[in-house]
């Protein structure tokens, strides 16, 4: 048959084409060969890659005279965008030639034991010196993260950037709509908005709900005028239960809920249920690796299931929100486009995490074509505090919070020789004030370090803002810890800290008609018996 | 004489006909939609998802294939697309020929020789079928290095010669229920074991084996696994794929990636359109056509 | 005399030849197996026997540990029940479906009926495309599509999707399973049909022997083996069957979506198994292995023994 011959000729003509290179291009620019190289593998996710090319480019003008190469004057930076996770990082590692690697998700101390990465005590313990400073990196993190990136006394990677969960929503619409609230608890717009929990006027809970009772309230005003109050990715059930874990942790404060990390301290706030009515214990629990599981029995914990049950139960969700196709990025895309389309019910509050303004960078680009004022930047968006339970206000100044993206930086251990030093040099230059400083203006998020904006906090966006002074009022706990139970039990403390019976994620459970009750008990239960399966 | 063959009809083969039909429509209908999906930008899709696109936006089918290029070389070259066809083609027909000839032998021989040794080799497939392995990417890549064939096909070709699977077993029934008569007539006519083995006996199961080439031909294009772990810099189309899908996320939108997913597709059908009839059991192994 | 032992040494000659015929043949892929399975995969084994000592940052013995914990977490845990009965119920839905309606529309494309060489190749399709392609069009047309031609044509009755609802998510998993797994099924199994003696089925014909008969007395009974074959390879899969719930449903597959291979390797799957970890998911592979192994070739003897012959 032609047709046959024809495909035949086809197929040897694309063998021969393996012969030749006719690929596409080489990337961003072209191997300069009078330079020496430096590759960098980046997480290349919500954040995206400017911040790592404007660092990039100042450190290559920095380091334009130098020579490590016989021939070669000056450095070219290379990035190599990869979003790999978890252990997929450490098998990258088999078969990367990157040589800086900008990581989320990353097991640290597996990677450290397993030798993968270098030692840079001295890089980290060691004042910036050359760079103007007089603190080093190790100075500027807080003592959780120096407990959790010193292993057996030796530093293999330092903090990259963090983000919490937490409900977002638009000063705007709620200004429109009236649905600031008032001291008195009514509703009004952004002018007559309340002091907000903290009874103090100017802070980020002006106007918005003060307890369980306001909040409730306002998802019912939102109901009212045919809204979806809240919306979250039903693909991605996991944002709805760490949203959670942020509202016991602003429950609870920062020592209690570093207790589920260190294991070591005393238990404050534990309950029991007899029937739906709460108990207090009369006394506090001392806890210790072998009774770390009566952790489950705290107060926080339960107030944030019974949070969840009411928005499952009172139906104020949207539709994407226990849909398996509705992924983060349709997520948010439903959130922002509801604002301007009719074709959706507006949706009022949307969780998510602290970088999803970043991350939606290109619905943005999207919506601006489409929607005059919906462009990135153009909308401000504000975080919404967590309504603690009638009566117990002023738990919320505490604010404790958990981050979740355990993002750290690093250097493969098998480079050349020759590279190490600038490599090291490469993350010093990343941890100065000003590096640190430019991260921020550039994705309006933070890093996991302590340093100061100043002017440069009116160049972030307006949820940038808030997030940095979100930040600043807050003590955040990471989600690692140098006790052995812990880090021998990563994934389980990382992964299944509130299972219930068959159930690990609270929001599919309430939904499938779970109480909030029973999924305490079952918390509790579940982990009394699992405790004794656990590496010890 | 022409026999005049007599259509009847029996209401099982009406029945399974209809239920075939339903079947082909219940896959067309996705295929339809994601086809029409991938021509529509990402508000489009999202607000709108089974109306027609408003906007026709063949432009993502040019972004995506000019995003198919798999940076090698520490990002010093790319793989475009045709040549990711050609490295697939290499990969895929190498390894479906081996692993496809690797178990007819080893199956030959456990069925044909009834060793004890065969019995315990025959164990052995299963259990490997069962037994999970855990962690072990680091010490193969080592192996393949130490004998420097790491990042090459030959290294993966070696590594694909294995006579484990589910094809063992389906070369193994196939042998055991051959008749041996043939064979036998050969043996009394002086051949040795080699003669029977290429003259007889294969060309008497070359239906099955074709088959299996091209099941392994098909599990091989997809496989994006191996490539990627054992030979990073010789990329095959399905690896492409995966280095696509797992680079830009967030601009690379869903219809985009609907598209990706045509485009990867249509190589490996033109293939088998072409080839379908041959290797879909048009040989019929009545016997020795000789 | 002579004759004898001629005969003898004949018959010693061909056994030798045969045994080093024997030997050419499967020393190379003994020797791949010793070195790509065997020595490569050795450690993977031993870990069993191990545990992660974080101080020292290596693996050292310590007897049958991880074995006992095995046993402990599979007595203990709720989630396990359920994902043994989620297997089952797999296996047997797969089987009654899967391989039943594969056998039959293999025979229908082996009896030429109508429309057979286009039936074929649809068939086959879906093995062709990639299975995140496959899911993605799946999940979009079940979670987005259906539902909301469910709730157009029953207003009011807030219909998610069917991977998204509880009651209706593991059917729908065991249905993608079936839906897009013909491909290489129905292909093994016409061609076992097409190498069935055509002068048998004449004969069956002039009998007068209608069509559903044939396939029971004759068609059925000559592609036994392949079946056999294919059964077997069933069950062995029934432990380690995941029905692509992390291709649908990511980390987080809700829990009457487990089956017992996705429990006992969701960390492995989902690339978030520790060091410490390792020796206890190897461990339960060992135990799971043993189990299902003696099982397997049971079976395949009682299937050879009482199954219907050629004859």
């Amino acid at each position: 048959m032609k047709v046959k011959r024809l495909l035949a000729v086809l197929m040897c003509c694309l063998i021969a084409c393996t012969m030749v290179a006719c690929g596409g291009g080489t990337g961003d620019d072209p191997i300069d060969p009078t330079k020496t190289q430096l590759y960098i593998s980046n997480y290349d996710g919500g954040f995206g890659d400017e911040w790592l090319r404007a660092l990039a480019d100042r450190f290559e003008e920095l380091h334009k005279d130098d020579r490590l190469e016989e021939g070669k004057t000056g450095i070219q930076v290379r990035l190599v965008n990869a979003k790999k996770q978890g252990n997929q990082i450490l098998d990258e590692m088999l078969t990367s030639t990157a040589e800086v690697f900008f990581t989320e998700g990353l097991p640290y101390r597996d990677g450290a034991l397993q030798d993968y990465f270098l030692d840079i005590t001295d890089a980290v313990t060691t004042p910036l010196t050359e760079y103007g400073e007089t603190d080093s990196i190790e100075s500027k993190m807080t003592v959780q993260q120096q407990n959790w990136f010193k292993v057996n006394g030796r530093y293999y990677a330092i903090p990259h950037y963090e983000g919490y969960y937490g409900m977002f929503y638009d000063i705007d619409t709620f200004d429109t709509k009236n649905l600031f609230m008032t001291d008195a608890g009514t509703f009004t717009n952004y002018a007559g908005r309340g002091k907000g929990a903290d009874g103090v006027a100017g802070t980020y809970d002006d106007g918005l709900p003060v307890n369980m009772t306001q909040f409730f309230k306002l998802l019912d005003e939102m109901k009212r005028q045919g809204m979806d109050a809240i919306g979250w990715p039903g693909a991605n059930p996991r944002y709805m239960s760490d949203m959670l874990v942020n509202y016991s942790a602003a429950y609870e404060g920062y020592a209690q809920t570093m207790l589920n990390y260190t294991f070591k301290g005393s238990a404050e706030n534990l309950i029991t249920l007899s029937g739906s009515t709460v108990v207090e214990d009369a006394e506090a629990l001392p806890i210790n690796e072998s009774n770390g599981y009566e952790l489950r029995r705290q107060a926080g914990k339960y107030y944030a299931l019974e949070f969840a049950e009411r928005i499952i139960d009172g139906n104020y969700y949207s539709s994407g929100s226990f849909n398996q196709t509705s992924d983060y990025l349709d997520s948010q895309t439903k959130y922002l486009t509801s604002a301007f389309d009719n074709r959706m019910k507006e949706i009022g509050i949307l969780i998510d995490g602290t970088w999803w303004e970043n991350e939606a960078s290109a619905i943005f680009e999207s919506m601006a074509k489409r929607y005059p004022g919906s462009g990135k930047g153009e909308r401000r968006f504000g975080i919404m505090p967590f309504p603690m339970p009638d009566g117990e206000e002023s738990r919320s100044q505490s604010s404790a919070v958990v981050e979740h993206l355990m993002s750290a930086a690093f250097i493969n251990k098998n480079i050349a020789d020759y590279k190490k030093d600038l490599a090291i040099d490469f993350i010093r230059f990343c941890a100065t004030d000003e590096s640190l400083v430019e991260f921020t203006k550039i994705t309006s998020a933070p890093k996991a370090f302590q340093y100061d904006l100043t002017d440069e906090l009116s160049e972030l966006t307006y949820f940038g803002q808030q997030v940095w002074n979100f930040k600043q009022n807050s003590q955040v706990v990471y989600k690692f810890s140098d006790t052995p139970l812990y880090y021998m039990n990563t994934n389980y403390f990382q992964n299944n800290n509130w299972e219930s019976g068959i159930q690990a994620v609270p929001s599919v459970a309430l939904e499938e008609g779970m109480s909030a009750e029973d999924y305490f008990k079952g918390m509790y239960s579940t982990a009394q018996t699992s405790w004794s399966n656990l590496i010890q | 004489m022409i026999k005049k063959k007599k259509i009847s009809v029996s209401p099982l083969m009406i029945v399974l006909g209809v239920v075939l039909l339903i079947y082909v429509i219940s896959l067309i209908l996705p295929f339809c939609w994601a086809l029409m999906s991938s021509v529509k930008d990402r508000l489009d899709f999202t607000l709108n998802p089974f109306g027609l696109p408003e906007e026709w936006l063949f432009s993502n089918y040019g972004d995506v294939f000019s995003k198919f290029a798999v940076p090698i070389n520490n990002d010093t070259e790319r793989i475009g697309f045709f040549q990711l066809i050609g490295n697939s083609l290499i990969y895929a027909l190498g390894c479906a020929f081996l692993s496809a000839l690797t178990p007819c032998i080893m199956a030959y021989a456990v069925a044909k020789f009834d060793y004890k040794f065969s019995k315990i080799l025959y164990g052995v497939v299963i259990f490997t079928m069962i037994l999970p392995i855990v962690g072990s990417t680091p010490s193969s890549i080592n192996v393949l290095r130490s004998i420097g064939l790491y990042d090459t096909f030959w290294g993966v070709f070696l590594l694909k010669t294995h006579f484990l699977g589910t094809y063992f077993l389906v070369f193994h029934a196939t042998f055991k229920n051959t008749p041996k008569d043939y064979s036998e007539a050969a043996y009394i006519d002086g051949g040795g074991n080699f003669t029977v083995l290429f003259r007889i006996v294969i060309p008497m199961i070359r239906n099955i084996f074709f088959t299996v080439m091209l099941l392994q031909f098909v599990a091989f294009w997809n496989d994006f696994n191996t490539p990627l772990i054992y030979m990073p810099n010789n990329p095959t189309l399905a690896l492409g794929i995966y280095v696509m899908d797992n680079l830009n996320d967030n601009s690379f939108t869903i219809p985009m990636r609907l598209a990706s997913c045509m485009i990867g597709l249509l190589p490996v059908l033109v293939l088998f359109l072409v080839f379908h009839e041959r290797l879909l059991g048009k040989i019929s192994m009545g016997g020795l056509k000789e | 005399m002579t004759e004898t032992v001629k005969r003898e040494r004949i018959c010693l000659k061909k056994k030798y030849k045969d045994l080093i015929f024997y030997i050419l043949l499967i020393a190379i892929p003994l020797a791949q197996f010793c070195i790509f399975y065997i020595y490569v995969n050795f450690n993977s084994v031993l870990l069993a026997f191990k545990r992660f000592d974080y101080d020292t940052g290596i693996y050292r013995y310590v007897g049958v540990e991880n074995f006992a914990r095995v046993f402990r977490d599979f007595a203990s845990s709720e989630l396990v029940s359920a994902s043994v009965k989620n297997s089952l119920i797999a296996y047997a839905v797969g089987l009654l479906f899967g391989t039943g309606l594969a056998l039959l529309f293999s025979y229908y494309i082996y009896k030429k009926s109508f429309g057979h060489k286009f039936f074929q190749v649809m068939l086959f399709l879906p093995s062709i495309v990639s299975s995140v392609a496959m899911v993605m069009m799946f999940k979009y047309f079940t979670d987005l599509a259906l539902p909301e031609v469910i709730n157009k044509i029953f207003p009011g009755s807030e219909f998610i999707g069917f991977l998204s609802e509880e009651n209706t998510r593991f059917g729908t998993l065991l249905f993608f399973c079936i839906w897009s797994g013909f491909g290489s099924n129905v292909l093994l199994y016409v061609g076992a049909m097409n190498g069935i003696n055509d002068s048998i089925v004449e004969a069956a014909h002039l009998d007068g022997c209608g069509t559903m008969r044939e396939f029971i007395s004759i068609t059925f009974p000559m592609i036994f083996p392949t079946f056999t074959t294919l059964f077997i390879v069933n069950i062995a899969g029934i432990a380690t069957n995941q029905i692509n719930a992390y291709l649908f449903y990511g980390l987080d597959v809700p829990p009457n979506c487990y089956t017992l291979g996705f429990y006992m390797f969701k960390d492995l799957v989902t690339g978030t198994a520790g060091l410490s970890e390792y020796p206890y998911l190897s461990a339960m592979g060992l135990v799971m292995t043993v189990v299902v192994t003696p099982i397997v070739l049971v079976v395949r003897k009682l299937l050879i023994k009482f199954g219907p012959s050629a004859e």
